[in-house]
């Protein structure tokens, strides 16, 4: 483990666009102190925030830890690492769980056990053996059915509801992971989801307190966490992303689908309209001859703008769906590398008529040399160090496999309700 | 309160929004001929306008305080129009924005009006309100759309134009031309009929100009119309009805009855189909109360007890001595989604079974229907570029790996 004694945490991001490696070691404010980073691009072994060729990503990601463990200085057991990778994609879903509990004491007061015992039979969920619990979260308590509360010790009632929110993955791909991480010599790693990830080191706590939405703008997926009091509402994935766009511009007008990512990511639609310029010459060559080509820029625009709409669009239905919407009363941080495309967050604000930010990972120090994009890009695996760092924090040291993620969640419970309220708090 | 107090407070409801400037761009070979007779209204002096189109012959003998003449050809610069092609039309226009930029900013108010169907406005319409949006000047779209007789072609790409500037305009009000059948009678000379159709949008665009460009004293404002008209596609009727003191003892009422006779709002059979109403009052430092509740009870008593009014009142110095009645009716589109790709280019259907077609609305007054519906063949593909080979991801019944423009039938110029 770290030379100094404290814990270091390994986390792993498998990205459609890159895999990524951090070792960070969290202090007692919250900060985190980047030990060693780095990321390969994942070659299309992932698609959509979702491994596609085992070999390939076991390769790659053996490449670059190599890399990272380099930068370290140090060598250390890999089976005794505490490990925590990102998961993302259409397999993820979360769902709330309702339990309840009667409070047969005199005193009609409402204990930790009552809490204990509401949030272990709102696990309970019938859900397909597909499917594997990941993380659970406290969403809020009804006393009695009916005053909703988000802290029920020490009132009075005669029944207790907890509601809980309950991320799922599909237990095939998480199995997978577990495969990869153990053939490079891990023990097992711990499943974190995107969005919750980036919301440990994006929003603020009057944002996690207000109604806030955060959005991970990803190359191939985009997923989403609204919370409210501290609590988890909703998550969530919506199956597009960067590569949507660059994909859409690619067909649109003919042009080479690396080109328009280049396009995107160095945000040439502004650049070219503040120098005055309304179309771009592009330099086509065939048959031996050079073309110049002539685009507007109005057709660049036009062609991200009704992507992007239709992608914020989408999220917006997915909230008035599920009849959350009137909880998004604070903004919406937008994170990774789609937050960085010039027009996203106005397009943003005119779908969801509710402000809207960019937001990075805080209180970030140490080796940022690996870190060659712009730092929203990062924003979830820097996120999940600082999950991880909260969830270590809390139990540094229970079981293993799976079952921890949920052991977590018990023990965080047992320790004054403070699972994602204490967890969050930065 | 002191006199001097309350003079304070009124002029607070007198001043204008912004710095009060409004200007009226006429895109295409209508707008022009709209702003040619808003020339000619007095009530109209305050605007500014600019004519913008792709036909040099036709900006020559304009009397826009401006123009800009959008070539199609990026190369030769020739002003010859663009014959109807949309994406010639759309070229044009945002080959000039740049100096569409210049002309709008400083602006408090954009009105951009023209006719749907043809090449350059059809064409140019997204790229002023994308320049309104940058700019950060709120925009009314005032728009024509083809009579019924005119081409099926003309008549699908106003429709599939209004979808796309729908989301990233702030307020698009369309006219259907056929609501002039309304008020003219069919031996009305068709010259005739198109200039008075040019007429009265005139007068609509100083009516919604006067109505935008003051305080609210009650209730309507550009909020008011954002609300109920951003995003969601509708068939509006608008009339306008304007009464001095020297008309009258009771100028308001005469306001009144002159704006439910204006042809663009389309007469009683329009206001029973309508789904709700926004009714202005607007007048000088002179309106007074009693006026101001009488005809606006009186108005929303003309209007069928079906609908949603939004009723409101404004004063601005210069309508001292007038009052002008305005009413916006509007027919909501059904909530439109976009069709799962199996059951696009569906089988050809009879008229009568069309009627809740998605984002499909007739205009609020429709004096032929059409007994057949033009329908396309399925001949459409889909080219999913990188995606192609990989497993297809459904979402809500959508594949979202199809790019969007696709989905949707929105063209694309490619440029040359």
């Amino acid at each position: 483990m770290a030379s100094s004694g404290q814990t270091i945490i390994t986390g792993i991001e498998f990205g459609t666009d890159k895999i990524c490696v951090i070792h960070a070691r969290p202090d007692q404010n919250g900060n985190i102190e980047v030990l060693s980073f780095a990321s390969l691009p994942s070659k299309n072994s992932v698609v959509k925030g979702a491994i596609v060729d085992q070999n390939a990503v076991l390769n790659i990601l053996k490449s670059v830890l190599d890399e990272s463990e380099k930068g370290l200085g140090w060598k250390f057991s890999r089976a005794e690492q505490q490990v925590y990778f990102l998961v993302n994609g259409m397999h993820v879903s979360s769902r709330f769980g309702e339990g309840t509990v009667l409070n047969y004491n005199d005193d009609k007061k409402i204990t930790a056990a009552h809490v204990l015992k509401a949030i272990e039979s709102a696990k309970n969920l019938a859900v397909s053996t597909d499917l594997v619990n990941i993380q659970v979260y406290d969403s809020s308590f009804l006393l009695d059915g009916a005053k909703r509360t988000f802290n029920p010790i020490g009132s009075l009632a005669e029944k207790l509801t907890a509601v809980i929110h309950i991320v799922f993955a599909d237990r095939k791909r998480i199995d997978m992971v577990q495969t990869i991480l153990r053939e490079l010599g891990f023990e097992s790693g711990y499943p974190i989801f995107v969005p919750l990830a980036d919301a440990y080191g994006v929003l603020t706590q009057d944002e996690r307190n207000q109604g806030t939405l955060l959005f991970d703008y990803g190359a191939g997926v985009c997923s989403y966490v609204l919370l409210y009091r501290e609590g988890v509402l909703m998550s969530g994935s919506i199956p597009t992303g960067v590569n949507n766009v660059a994909n859409d511009l690619s067909i649109a007008l003919e042009l080479p689908y690396d080109y328009c990512q280049k396009f995107l990511r160095e945000s040439r639609l502004k650049a070219l309209r503040d120098e005055g310029k309304n179309y771009v010459e592009y330099r086509a060559s065939g048959g031996g001859a050079e073309k110049i080509r002539r685009i507007p820029l109005d057709s660049f625009e036009k062609v991200m703008d009704l992507r992007q709409r239709e992608t914020f669009s989408l999220l917006r239905k997915e909230l008035e769906r599920a009849n959350m919407f009137s909880y998004l009363r604070n903004s919406i941080v937008m994170t990774g590398g789609g937050s960085l495309i010039n027009s996203a967050p106005s397009i943003m604000v005119n779908v969801m008529n509710v402000p809207v930010r960019c937001g990075e990972t805080m209180n970030v120090t140490g080796s940022l040399s690996g870190f060659r994009s712009p730092m929203p890009c990062y924003s979830a695996i820097l996120g999940l160090v600082k999950h991880a760092a909260a969830l270590e924090e809390v139990s540094p040291s229970s079981g293993n496999g799976l079952g921890r993620t949920v052991v977590h969640a018990t023990d965080q419970l047992l320790q004054g309700l403070k699972n994602l309220g204490k967890a969050l708090k930065i | 309160m002191t006199e001097q107090n309350a003079n304070t407070a009124a002029g607070l409801f007198r001043a204008p929004i912004g710095n009060g400037k409004a200007l009226v761009v006429g895109l295409g070979g209508c707008g022009i001929r709209i702003l040619e007779f808003l020339h000619g209204n007095p009530r109209a002096k305050w605007l500014v306008t600019l004519a913008v189109d792709t036909d040099g012959g036709v900006l020559a003998g304009t009397h826009a305080d401006a123009v800009i003449n959008a070539s199609a050809d990026w190369n030769s610069k020739s002003c010859a129009g663009c014959g109807g092609d949309i994406i010639r039309g759309e070229r044009a226009v945002s080959h000039e924005r740049s100096n569409l930029k210049e002309h709008i900013r400083g602006f408090s108010l954009l009105i951009v009006t023209g006719g749907l169907g043809g090449g350059t406005a059809t064409g140019g319409v997204r790229t002023l309100a994308s320049v309104a949006r940058e700019e950060g000047v709120p925009a009314v779209f005032l728009l024509t759309t083809p009579f019924s007789f005119e081409a099926h072609s003309r008549r699908k790409n106003a429709d599939d134009c209004l979808q796309e500037i729908l989301p990233i305009a702030d307020v698009v009000l369309t006219m259907p031309n056929d609501l002039l059948f309304s008020t003219l009678p069919p031996d009305t000379p068709a010259e005739n009929a198109f200039a008075a159709s040019a007429h009265e949008m005139a007068s609509t665009v100083a009516g919604i100009a006067s109505v935008l460009r003051c305080r609210d004293l009650v209730g309507t404002d550009f909020a008011t119309f954002m609300r109920a008209l951003h995003k969601r596609k509708a068939a509006c009727g608008i009339g306008v009805g304007f009464a001095e003191n020297s008309d009258g003892l009771d100028r308001c009422a005469l306001a009144l009855t002159r704006m439910l006779d204006s042809p663009f709002l389309g007469g009683s059979e329009a206001m029973k189909r309508a789904d709700a109403a926004i009714v202005t009052l607007t007048g000088g430092p002179d309106l007074e109360l009693g006026e101001l509740k009488r005809t606006l009870e009186l108005a929303a008593g003309a209007m069928p007890k079906s609908i949603e009014i939004l009723s409101g009142a404004n004063v601005c110095d210069e309508a001292a001595g007038s009052v002008q009645m305005t009413a916006v009716i509007f027919q909501y589109a059904p909530e439109s989604k976009p069709e799962p790709l199996s059951r696009r280019n569906p089988a050809p259907v009879p008229a009568a079974a069309s009627d809740d077609r998605d984002g499909e609305l007739q205009p609020p007054f429709s004096p032929a229907s059409n007994n057949v519906e033009e329908v396309e063949l399925g001949l459409q593909s889909y080219d999913k570029g990188v995606f192609e080979k990989l497993p297809a991801v459904r979402f809500r019944d959508e594949d979202l790996d199809v790019p969007t423009y696709q989905r949707r039938n929105i063209r694309i110029d490619k440029g040359s």
